[in-house]
């Protein structure tokens, strides 16, 4: 396809009015194509206004301003409009993280009962906002149309162990949820691999798991990694600590990148 | 109520600013007010949580643009299926000045693609069904209709909301 021709695609694309299929060709081509990019950057902002064309029905009820507030300083996980608008939907993908962010908020309460340890309260309600503003900058990041996501599994004679790795190519990160993959032996790490077909895999960072085999990582990545083009398979092998240059063992998981919805 | 021209916002006067367009957005999307004020809730709340503490004056604009992308996103989404056929708002019943003289000036089939894909959440196969055109005309017609309205509202004085 030419330039124009994907060019011609960029209004449609800012209005999310391509289906998944041309979006993900779409962003795919703007991961090489800076002209576009930046065009499609500028089409979204101007989309945007169009929320000022929206008639002036109702005023809003007064409640809701007090509403919106009262939420917003409320503990409780970041939830989307969309999420909100679906909220019987599956949500398994997000149990990790709301249970995580609900046992903080029973332990900062338990802790605010006992109130001769005011210090200690202070303290852990400290650490629940810093957990949970990591928590929710981390799903914010899940979020949005710019996300890819990837699910790695074994080959057909392994079951247990599995990974996803979540791509937000606007920020530059990589977000790795791990299960029942063992910890590293000593002296060993994991390694994740982006592979571009025909070209060598180049290394995405190093994590670990944790006694439980469960892993949470965010891996900010360079320029190589998000500017060379689609990425097409994501991979994870075990390498000596520090990682390798290149994989030195056949990948023990692998998936295909696919958007996530 | 406009925002001071440095310093941070307080989530407060951002509702003040943008939490009535939110809410009309919801609203022309749903039509159903219930839904609208749970959307423009989760919306506040999740850009908020994105951006704060630092929303500052040089990025309002950016902050704007999230949360309006995030409630069409939760309306779209929370419109009931068989809601009826969305009738596009006219250029004359809108909340911005620059906007609406903005959109005045584009041709109506522009106006209609515009209004179809943002409003009425249809995709691109979808609007070419509906109004018998090739798809690539709506490609034609909607980059010309963002361009001329990026174009208007650079020009016009009073910019929308930023």
């Amino acid at each position: 396809m030419s330039h124009e021709q994907w060019s011609g695609s960029a209004a449609a694309y800012a209005l999310g009015a391509l289906d998944a299929d041309e979006r993900a060709a779409f962003e795919q081509h703007l991961t090489t194509c800076a002209t576009c990019r930046a065009e499609a950057d500028e089409l979204r902002e101007t989309a945007a206004m169009l929320a000022h064309a929206a008639p002036t029905r109702e005023v809003p009820p007064a409640a809701l301003r007090e509403r919106v507030l009262r939420e917003a300083r409320e503990v409780r996980p970041i939830t989307s409009a969309a999420s909100v608008a679906r909220r019987r939907a599956p949500i398994v993908p997000w149990l990790a993280a709301a249970a995580s962010l609900t046992l903080a908020v029973l332990a900062w309460s338990q802790l605010r009962s006992e109130r001769t340890q005011s210090a200690q309260l202070a303290a852990a309600l400290d650490s629940a906002r810093l957990g949970i503003a990591a928590r929710d900058s981390m799903v914010a990041a899940f979020l949005g149309p710019e996300v890819h996501v990837v699910s790695l599994s074994p080959p057909p004679t392994g079951e247990k162990p599995s990974m996803r790795v979540f791509w937000n190519h606007t920020r530059n990160i990589f977000i790795v949820t791990a299960f029942n993959v063992p910890p590293a032996p000593a002296g060993k790490t994991y390694q994740l691999w982006a592979i571009r077909n025909g070209k060598q895999p180049l290394s995405m960072g190093t994590f670990n798991t944790d006694a439980s085999g469960q892993a949470t990582a965010i891996i900010a990545v360079g320029n190589d990694i998000t500017q060379g083009g689609f990425i097409d398979l994501c991979a994870l092998t075990l390498e000596p600590s520090g990682g390798s240059p290149q994989p030195t063992e056949q990948p023990r998981l692998v998936g295909s990148w696919r958007h996530t919805d | 109520m406009d925002a001071p021209a440095t310093g941070p916002n307080t989530l407060g006067s951002l509702y003040d600013r943008y939490g009535s367009t939110a809410y009309n957005l919801a609203l022309t999307i749903t039509n159903d007010a219930a839904a609208a004020e749970r959307i423009v809730t989760a919306s506040f709340t999740a850009t908020w949580r994105e951006f704060a503490p630092d929303v500052s004056a040089a990025r309002a604009g950016a902050f704007l643009t999230q949360l309006m992308k995030t409630v069409r996103a939760g309306a779209l989404a929370a419109r009931k299926p068989n809601q009826a056929a969305f009738s596009p708002p006219t250029a004359r019943a809108v909340s911005s000045v620059a906007v609406a003289e903005s959109l005045s000036k584009l041709p109506e089939p522009q106006l209609q693609v515009l209004a179809l894909a943002y409003f009425g959440g249809l995709q691109v196969t979808d609007i070419a069904a509906r109004l018998q055109w090739p798809v690539r005309h709506v490609n034609v017609n909607l980059k010309a209709a963002l361009g001329a309205l990026r174009h208007l509202l650079s020009i016009l004085p009073g910019r929308a909301a930023q």
